[in-house]
Order: structure tokens, then C-alpha cells, then sequence
């Protein structure tokens, strides 16, 4: 825009006209808040900078990939051996493991690539399809009864259908005191209870998904248009016939669009459940974790993500047609 | 007959919105409410199906207290009082024909209303009132494809569908342009002259009401300041009820023919 354009140009505006002063308080506010916010977690800076970090890190990626880690020894040939005397006191009370590992002086690391890496990985892929399909039913079926129970509920949580507050108050309680127990730990205790497998975790996933869903469509319904629910209290309705014609067409989208949502929030978490022992392919990715099969771990997180990008693609889809 | 005694409305923030408001509508009147907004119209129509329950004071419908009534004897009161909306208050998403049927929901059992089990009499009796409004043929379409003025003629055969006695308005014509807002009065006219349905319009222009009312009730901070007949009623009785000059937009315009 030119001066032209405004006959009487006014004067430049001062620095606390312009909203200066004010985000100069604001970046202020943000600094003080993180400073307090980072005090006391033991964050040191100075530990990214060190490159023990990033080789760390990097030796796991790479063993993940087509790669096997090998040590070279400098006294190799006394690696299955005694160890000596004077380096003896220091290993008392420890495990063979730890002697072998003191006793075989690192000299290099190299990465070996496997060069059958690929056949040997379709062949594990093969090997897990069972227990990531019992993941995916896993999901499906925690995911069904999840939302199955979560719509009355829902309903019981939503403001405007509430007729007594007190309701509302404790169903609002309930579902903030389930959604705070970590799933990890519901499954865990699930599993404590239910035996090892399949079980505690689709309970394990209903459960959470059934707060999930139930509080965000608690808030769907909170933000419905209020005249069609005036409308048919106008014409007699009682609240169930409200809330099946007034609600849920209003709703229905959003319903559909969680629960796909939450089936994809639910193949992710019982990757994790099964480190806790309840099924899917969570337990088989803890056992390559513990038995340092990195190759076979980044397989199954390849896996995964090809699991979760499909499943994200479907929720797409269908939310498009859907809205 | 419709009787309101002392009906006063005082709302949680302390608004009074109705004071002591003693009405008789008799059978088959077009009604019409006129004041400025604020003035108390909408609260005192909503209290015929107690939308707005009134603080004190008493509603006679038919020998009964409507203000006494427990749950279930008003949602029967309600299947008789039909009402329409300045915002039409549809469903969007659901078709005209489902939207049509929810007016009958008071009149259906709960179970067979969730199933979607409407007699074949309610069917035929939405599809008629929807003629009768002449949008017949929107029937199967969803409810926002409308135009402004076909969702208010939705939802009076909704409300025409219920079968009432009695029909509330409360600014149907607000949100709609001048030739449409002529077509809606229309409407509910006619349907006030076929059926004998007693109809209460709230509305704030002026020459409107003079057009379409039987009678005129004129209200101004909770209070009638004006009930007369309105061949009677004179730009100078819309000033003493509006209690300032009239203005261009107190008046719609635009009829149309």
C-alpha cells in the first residue's frame, strides 16, 4: 500500500503503541519460565556436545541396519582365559560376562556388512507376521470395545446433556482417574492378573482407548449447535430420542474418526504392551532387545512403521469421505 | 385459550426479563410480538412450552397449569405446541425427511423412534406437511443443501407435523431476505387459517406485523405496553412501543407480486 492511498498518514506508531513493549515482556516470560522449567533436571548441555553421545547412538542405528558390530582384541587370545592376578580384585563377585568383557582390551570397532542381510530379515519377517497380526487384532478388538463403552459415557460427560452437574462431576472424575493410569501399567497389572498372552492386553487397550475416545467425544458433544437439541425438546422429545436424533447424526463424523484415530494410537501402544507380557509383537521385540538382535529390532520397527503408515493413509481416507 | 397470569421471568444474572405479564391469546389468533430486541418476546413464547421456565405466575392451556406440569404430562403438552427458530435449528447432516420425522419423535415410542420405526400414517403425514410448505420435492436431500428460506419451511412442516394447537415463532424471518421472509409469513398464515392453529410470532419489523397479525401485542423491557387489534395500530403506537423514531431497518420491505 502506498502513502497515496492514505491522505492523512498518522504518526509512526511509539514503541508501546505497536505492541512492542508487550512481546518484549512476553520473550521475557518465556525465557524465566524455561529457565525454572529446566532447574533440577540433571539436563547438561554438555553431554550432547561430547561425542560419547552421538556414537552411542549411531553404533545403535547402524546395528539396527545391515550391520554386525566386531571387536577386535588386543590380547584376544585370553579373552575365554583366567585373568590375571593383579587385575583380579576388582572383578570379585561379578559374572563371567563382565571378566570376558574387562578382560578383551578394546582395540578397534568395525561394522561388518552382512551381505545376506535381506534374506536372512524376509525370513524373520515371516516369523513375526504371527504375532504382528495378533498386535493389529489386538488393536482392533481393544479399539471396538473401547469405543463401544465409551458413547454412554461420553454422553454422561458432555455438559449439555447433563441434566443434574453431579453426574457430570463424576463421570468426568472417573474417566480423568482411568486416562492417568499409564497403560503400561494397566497392562502390566492386567497381565499379573489375567496370565501372559493376548488378554490384558486387548483389556489393556479397551480400557484406554475407552478414555480416550470417551473424553474427546465428550468435547465433540460439548461443541454440537444446541437449536436442533432446543428444537426437539420443543416438540416433546425425551432425552434419548435427543440424543438419537439431535446428537449423534451432529457427532457421527467425529465418532468414526476417532475410533479410526485411536485403532492407529492402539497398534502403537501394544508394541509396547508386549514388553509387559501381554501378546503381540511387543514380546518378541523384547526379546530381540534383550538377546541384542538389533538387526531383527530394526526389522520390526520397519514393520511397524509400515503398519502405522497404512493404517494412517486408511484414516485419512475414510475421514475425507466421512466430513 | 391460552392465559398467561403474572408471569414474571427473572434470570441467574439477575435480568428481569418478564414482569408480571397477563396475556390471553385466544383460539386460532395470529399473534404477532413486536419490541426491540431485549424486550422480553423470545422469553415470554418460550414460556408456553417452558423452554424458559417462568420464575412466578401461572399458564393456562385448556383448563391446565402449564407450569405445574411434571415430566411426562409436558412433553405431551409440547406434541401439541409446534415452534420455529430464527436459525431453523436443523440437523444439517440428516436428511429433510428425518428432520421433518423428529417432529412426531414425542408422539413415537422411545424404542421404535431409535430404530427408526416411524408408522407409515407419520411418513405420510411428514411428506404432506412438506407439500404443504411446497418443498416437497428437497425431501430426501440432506438438510444443509437448503437455501435459507426452504430450511424454515422444513422446519415449520416439522412443526406442522406434530399436529399442535398451538404454533410459536420466534423470529423466523430474521435471517432471511426480504421476498422469503414474505413467503415464510405466508405460510405460517395460511396454515394458521387452514389448520385454526393459534400462532404467536415474535417479530421486530414493524410492517410485517401490520401485514400478517390478527393482533398485535407490543412489548418493551418485560413489559406489554401495547395489545390491540392491528388494523388499529399506527406508525406512532410502534414508537410509543419502541419508545424511539422508527427507522428504515425496523421495517423489512419488499413484498414482492
Amino acid at each position: 500500500m502506498t502513502d497515496s492511498s492514505k491522505p492523512k498518514s498518522p504518526k509512526k506508531p511509539s514503541f508501546k503503541e505497536s505492541g512492542g513493549l508487550k512481546s518484549m515482556l512476553g520473550l521475557l516470560a518465556l525465557i524465566l519460565v524455561y529457565t525454572l522449567a529446566s532447574a533440577h533436571l540433571g539436563i547438561e548441555p554438555a553431554k550432547f556436545a561430547s561425542g560419547e553421545t552421538w556414537v552411542q547412538m549411531s553404533d545403535l542405528l547402524i546395528r539396527m541396519g545391515p550391520y554386525e558390530r566386531i571387536n577386535t582384541c588386543k590380547n584376544a587370545n585370553i579373552v575365554w582365559g583366567e585373568p590375571d592376578a593383579e587385575t583380579e580384585a576388582p572383578w570379585s563377585g561379578r559374572t563371567d560376562m563382565d571378566k570376558v568383557r574387562a578382560v578383551c582390551e578394546q582395540d578397534k570397532t568395525f561394522y561388518w556388512y552382512r551381505s545376506d542381510y535381506l534374506k536372512e530379515q524376509l525370513a524373520y519377517t515371516k516369523d513375526v507376521w504371527g504375532p504382528l497380526m495378533q498386535t493389529l487384532r489386538m488393536a482392533i478388538i481393544g479399539a471396538f470395545f473401547g469405543a463401544l463403552f465409551a458413547v454412554p459415557f461420553s454422553l454422561l460427560a458432555a455438559r449439555n446433556l447433563v441434566r443434574y452437574q453431579w453426574v457430570y462431576y463424576v463421570v468426568r472424575i472417573v474417566l480423568n482417574l482411568i486416562r492417568t493410569i499409564p497403560d503400561l501399567v494397566l497392562a502390566a497389572v492386567l497381565s499379573g492378573a489375567l496370565g501372559l498372552g493376548a488378554l490384558p492386553g486387548v483389556v489393556a487397550l479397551a480400557i484406554f482407548s475407552f478414555a480416550l475416545i470417551a473424553k474427546l467425544l465428550s468435547e465433540s458433544i460439548e461443541s454440537i449447535d444446541p437449536g436442533p437439541l432446543e428444537a426437539m425438546r420443543a416438540c416433546g422429545a425425551n432425552w434419548l430420542q435427543m440424543v438419537a436424533y439431535g446428537v449423534v447424526p451432529q457427532v457421527l463424523p467425529q465418532f468414526l474418526a476417532y475410533w479410526i484415530y485411536v485403532l492407529e494410537v492402539d497398534v502403537r501402544a501394544s508394541t509396547v504392551l508386549g514388553f509387559v507380557g501381554a501378546g503381540g509383537i511387543g514380546m518378541t521385540l523384547m526379546a530381540d532387545l534383550n538377546l541384542t538382535r538389533f538387526r531383527n529390532v530394526g526389522s520390526i520397527v520397519m514393520i511397524i512403521l509400515v503398519l502405522v503408515v497404512i493404517m494412517e493413509y486408511i484414516s485419512t481416507k475414510v475421514r475425507e469421505r466421512l466430513v | 385459550m391460552l392465559e398467561f397470569r403474572q408471569i414474571s421471568k427473572t434470570f441467574p444474572d439477575g435480568t428481569k426479563a418478564l414482569k408480571d405479564v397477563n396475556l390471553t391469546i385466544n383460539k386460532g389468533e395470529f399473534v404477532v410480538i413486536v419490541g426491540l430486541s431485549g424486550a422480553g418476546k423470545s422469553t415470554l413464547i418460550r414460556c408456553v412450552n417452558r423452554l424458559v421456565e417462568p420464575t412466578s405466575g401461572t399458564i393456562w392451556a385448556n383448563g391446565r397449569d402449564v407450569t405445574k406440569m411434571g415430566d411426562a404430562d409436558l412433553r405431551r403438552w409440547r406434541t401439541q405446541v409446534g415452534m420455529i427458530f430464527q436459525n431453523y435449528n436443523l440437523v444439517k447432516r440428516s436428511s429433510v425427511l428425518r428432520n421433518v420425522l423428529a417432529g412426531r419423535l414425542g408422539h413415537t415410542g422411545t424404542l421404535r423412534s431409535l430404530l427408526g420405526l416411524f408408522s407409515a400414517e407419520d411418513v405420510a403425514l411428514a411428506k404432506r406437511s412438506l407439500e404443504r410448505v411446497g418443498i416437497s420435492e428437497k425431501t430426501y436431500n440432506r438438510a444443509d443443501q437448503l437455501s435459507g428460506g426452504q430450511q424454515q419451511r422444513v422446519s415449520i412442516a416439522r412443526a406442522l407435523c406434530q399436529g399442535p394447537s398451538i404454533m410459536l415463532a420466534d423470529e423466523p424471518v430474521a435471517s432471511l431476505d426480504p421476498p422469503t421472509s414474505h413467503a415464510v409469513m405466508r405460510d405460517l398464515k395460511r396454515i394458521n387459517r387452514e389448520d385454526g392453529i393459534t400462532t404467536l410470532v415474535n417479530l421486530h419489523f414493524i410492517d410485517m406485523a401490520q401485514e400478517y397479525a390478527d393482533r398485535i401485542i407490543g412489548m418493551r423491557a418485560g413489559e406489554i405496553v401495547y395489545d390491540g387489534p392491528a388494523d388499529k395500530v399506527t406508525e406512532q403506537t410502534f414508537e410509543e412501543i419502541y419508545g424511539r423514531k422508527i427507522r428504515p431497518d425496523d421495517l423489512r420491505g419488499g413484498v414482492e407480486e
